[in-house]
């Protein structure tokens, strides 16, 4: 009987000693799922081979896509060292009801992961994940929060955490801990803590506080902008990121933080004498029970003390604003550019005249920081060729007016200009040494365009014109001295427009002109007027040929001689820049250098300055002057910053004035300066 | 088949018995078997259920070799060695082991209680027995399809696609053997195998079947009887 069990086993031996493969790594079965319900679902498996490795977790993977793994799938790992047999475990998150889902059980080791069988199931549903407490239970923003609980989701993105009313990101999850951080909105200071998984969710039973920050003193209480300031307080943030400052509502740079002092600078940004200093942490906000006052304005010099508008003038003092825009400088009224800046100093650009004018030559230098204004003593000489006066009432000039005092006359006399009459009846007069306008008795005749006149004495002679188709030769006088208009006898040769009229040794002249009939090529006679006897005596006839005159066209008295040309005249080409010189005691013309300017020279303009005659013509800015020693015409740098052409331009005590047209400026010439 | 066979056994009890056959001292048979796994399409272990392997085989068979001694006039004792092949795998609801094949081998000592020998009458011809007996064998197992995904360090891992399991259990059945000629027999027999199993490609822990065997008898030694 022996050798029969012997042999018997010496049989089984050889008959199951084949060699089996494979068998070093774990295999793991996937059992059916079972106990499927609303509130979860019970997964099962049975290890059949350990492996020689050593396991590091098991458990079960699922997800509503087939071929669920650990690295992308919910997953529930088993605690403890596995022995071969079955394990299980009731799933009650995580679960979406009238979801299909693949289940599989998973072994891994330290070389490999072994998925068992798939299995699939329909489910009805999980319950929501409990959270049995976290830590830290006070902290700051950004912090990281560790939620413990049970049944949380692998998936990061299924476990929705909620600090307060604000989600939370979710860093970390496993089954029963998830990491989170504190959302940087939160800002109240205690909230319940939140996680959700497919819609069940989960509500701490304690509050996460945030920590508040507390100002207890500040020092020092008053300084300048950039001095350092120390914040008293607890519990203070030390990451700058996380931690502001403020004075009144500009950030302050911070210095260093402590856990109870926080130094800043104040800021250079700030504006207003007087701020609240509050520290902003964690979204919560502690304000200074006192203000920190900024120390007041001294203004010390400025220097230079003579300057041309645009130039760049240095301002001296204490407490200015490092921010060159926070200081607001005035230069005789004009807001200036400040285009640096430190404590003690501001440079400062003078002001163009385009944006309006200065209120005198001599101007105050004014300055504004953080609400506290001062001025500086002494005045600043704005010292342009080219300084723009008061602007013209706006009725001399009203831009709703078409063509306004475009064109306007104006007539010299005793210190003060007199202008208006042209396109309606006003007519003013202009103080040109107190910069004033005043209004005058409205010209009694019909309202007309290019009407002319002179002045003689201390009257005012206008007329001629046109009305639309209606050419006038109507004569007015103007008393000055008793602001009064009368009519006298008319201009004797014909109703015209555009006539030049001038004044020699005391004597008024008008001639040339057109009308619309049989003088259409330009009137070319000229007359002198006898305010005596209220009559008119022919004198000469225009240079320019012996049939066709021109109209439009300049005449600028200087001494004896006056210089008359431009104008329109009937003939294309040069002829329009043709000047002329005119010596009424020899009745002599004289041709001189054309006008330099190319274009249609009429709606000129011109004055005398220091014995040199000044042009300026038509629809351009530029005036040119005439060299009579050399015969010819230079042009003058002029300036001027606003448009006046077909303006006005006169001379008065060695200044010239230039201004109205297409403005209502107004602008002084001193060439002495 | 069944048919057949039952049609010779009555033909050879039915005939008269011209001449007095010796007793038998050492048997040898070998047989075909046929036989079914028993258990339904899923097993249950703890909380575990699974699809059985085992029981989803729809055809098993093989052959029998059965070695008994004589020591007492009622009583043998013997081995038997079973080699059976299943094949054939199929559940409604699974596919696991489709197409899967697997072999038993089953070496089962037993102790086989029978009718006595008669010089005369049926019993001269006929023993009825049952037996009783451990187990033990290796059953290998071949899979078609993989039911695992192993993903080792740098991708993935083969699964094993065999194993070979040593099983054991319990054996009890009952048969007949029927004497042709001095030296050769019949027999038929039902057993039915209950046995555990610790596999590791599959999940069951255990299966049973029954056997049923058909097939001829050696007498490999008489005992000498003398004619009264």
């Amino acid at each position: 009987m022996k050798k029969i069990y012997t042999f018997l086993i010496i049989v089984i031996a050889i008959v199951s000693c084949s060699k089996d493969d494979g068998f070093d790594l774990p295999i793991v079965h996937t059992g059916e799922v079972t106990g499927i319900t609303s509130e979860g679902a019970d997964f099962s498996a049975k290890i059949t081979n350990m492996g020689k490795y050593d396991i590091i977790e098991y458990g079960f993977v699922w997800d509503y896509k087939s071929k669920p793994t650990i690295e992308k799938s919910e997953k529930y790992i088993l605690e403890g060292n596995p022995s071969a047999g079955v394990y299980s475990h009731s799933v009650s998150t995580t679960l979406n009801e009238g979801i299909e889902y693949y289940v599989r059980s998973f072994v891994r080791t330290t070389q490999s992961i072994t998925y068992g069988e798939e299995v699939s199931f329909m489910s009805l549903g999980s319950k929501a994940p409990e959270i049995t407490g976290f830590l830290p239970r006070e902290g700051n923003l950004n912090d990281t929060l560790t939620i413990t609980g049970h049944n949380f989701s692998y998936i990061r993105e299924n476990n929705h955490v909620m600090i307060g009313p604000f989600p939370a990101v979710v860093i970390k999850t496993s089954q029963d801990t998830i990491m989170a951080i504190v959302p940087d909105q939160l800002d109240t200071i205690a909230a319940t803590v939140k996680v959700s998984i497919l819609g069940n969710e989960a509500v701490s039973t304690g509050r996460f506080n945030l920590i508040p920050p507390v100002i207890n003193d500040f020092s020092p209480k008053t300084g300048t902008f950039g001095d350092q300031i120390s914040i008293f307080g607890d519990k203070f943030l030390k990451n700058p990121a996380s931690l502001h400052v403020y004075f009144g509502d500009f950030i302050a740079n911070i210095v260093s933080i402590h856990n109870e002092i926080i130094v800043v600078t104040v800021p250079d940004g700030l504006i207003a004498r007087n701020s609240n200093i509050k520290v902003v942490m964690n979204n919560l906000t502690a304000i200074s029970a006192e203000n920190y006052r900024l120390s007041s304005l001294v203004l010390n010099d400025f220097s230079p003390k003579v300057v041309l508008t645009g130039n760049t003038i240095t301002l001296t003092g204490n407490n200015f604003s490092p921010i060159a825009t926070n200081n607001k400088v005035k230069i005789g009224g004009l807001q200036a550019t400040v285009t640096s800046s430190s404590l003690n100093e501001l440079h400062v650009t003078v002001p163009f005249q385009n944006s309006g004018n200065y209120t005198s030559r001599n101007v105050t230098i004014n300055v504004q920081v953080a609400g506290e204004e001062d001025s500086y003593n002494g005045t600043l000489l704005i010292n342009d060729k080219w300084f723009r006066l008061k602007n013209s009432p706006i009725s001399v000039n009203d831009p709703n007016y078409a063509w306004g005092y475009v064109f306007a006359n104006c007539f010299v006399s005793g210190g003060k200009a007199y202008i208006g009459l042209n396109g309606k009846g006003e007519f003013w007069e202009y103080d040109i040494q107190n910069d004033h306008w005043k209004r005058l008795a409205d010209f009694p005749g019909v309202v007309r365009w290019h009407g002319t006149g002179f002045v003689l004495d201390n009257k005012i002679y206008f007329g001629t014109g046109v009305h639309y188709f209606q050419y006038f030769k109507d004569w007015w006088e103007y008393d000055i001295s008793n602001n009064s208009w009368q009519q006298k006898n008319d201009f004797p040769n014909g109703e015209r427009m555009g006539a030049a009229a001038f004044t020699i040794s005391d004597v008024g002249y008008i001639g040339t002109g057109r009308d619309d009939g049989n003088h259409s090529s330009g009137f070319n006679d000229f007359w002198k007027y006898n305010p005596l006897n209220d009559t008119w005596n022919y004198v000469t006839k225009y240079a320019f040929d012996d049939y066709v005159g021109t109209w439009l066209a300049v005449a600028v008295s200087q001494l004896s001689d006056v210089y008359i040309g431009a104008g329109n005249v009937p003939f294309s080409g040069e002829y329009s820049s043709w000047m002329y010189k005119y010596n009424p005691a020899s009745n002599h013309w004289t041709k001189i250098a054309n006008y330099p300017f190319a274009g249609s020279n009429n709606y000129a303009m011109g004055f005398t300055l220091n014995n040199k005659v000044y042009i300026s013509t038509s629809f351009t800015n530029d005036f040119y002057y005439y060299n009579e020693s050399s015969n010819n015409w230079t042009k003058l740098q002029t300036d001027i910053l606003t448009d006046y052409k077909l303006g006005i331009a006169f001379s008065a005590n060695g200044k010239a004035y230039v201004g109205l047209g297409t403005d209502n400026a107004m602008w002084e010439y001193d060439p002495s300066r | 088949m069944k048919n057949l066979y039952t049609v010779v056994v009555l033909v050879l009890l039915g005939s008269i018995s011209r001449a007095q056959l010796p007793d038998n001292r050492i048997n040898l048979s070998i047989g075909y078997s046929y036989g079914f796994f028993s258990g339904g399409e899923v097993f249950e272990e703890s909380s575990l259920v699974a699809p059985s392997l085992f029981s989803n085989y729809n055809r098993l068979m093989g052959f029998t070799l059965k070695c008994f001694v004589k020591p007492l006039n009622c009583l043998s004792i013997g081995i038997g060695y079973n080699c059976l092949f299943a094949s054939d795998w199929e559940a409604k609801n699974y596919h696991t082991y489709d197409d899967s094949r697997m072999s038993i081998n089953s070496f089962s000592p037993a102790i086989q209680f029978h009718t006595k020998y008669a010089e005369h009458g049926i019993f001269n011809r006929l023993k009825l027995n049952a037996e009783i007996g451990t187990a033990i064998g290796p059953a290998n197992i071949k899979l078609e399809n993989p039911v695992l995904e192993i993903h080792g360090q740098t991708g993935e891992i083969p699964q094993p696609m065999t194993e070979t399991n040593i099983f054991y259990g319990l054996v009890a059945g009952a048969g007949f053997e029927l004497v042709i000629r001095n030296q050769l027999g019949a027999f038929g027999s039902y057993t039915y195998h209950q046995n555990r199993i610790n596999p590791r490609l599959y999940a069951d822990n255990s299966f049973s079947y029954a056997e049923f065997s058909l097939g001829l008898k050696i007498n490999l030694a008489k005992d000498k009887h003398y004619y009264n």
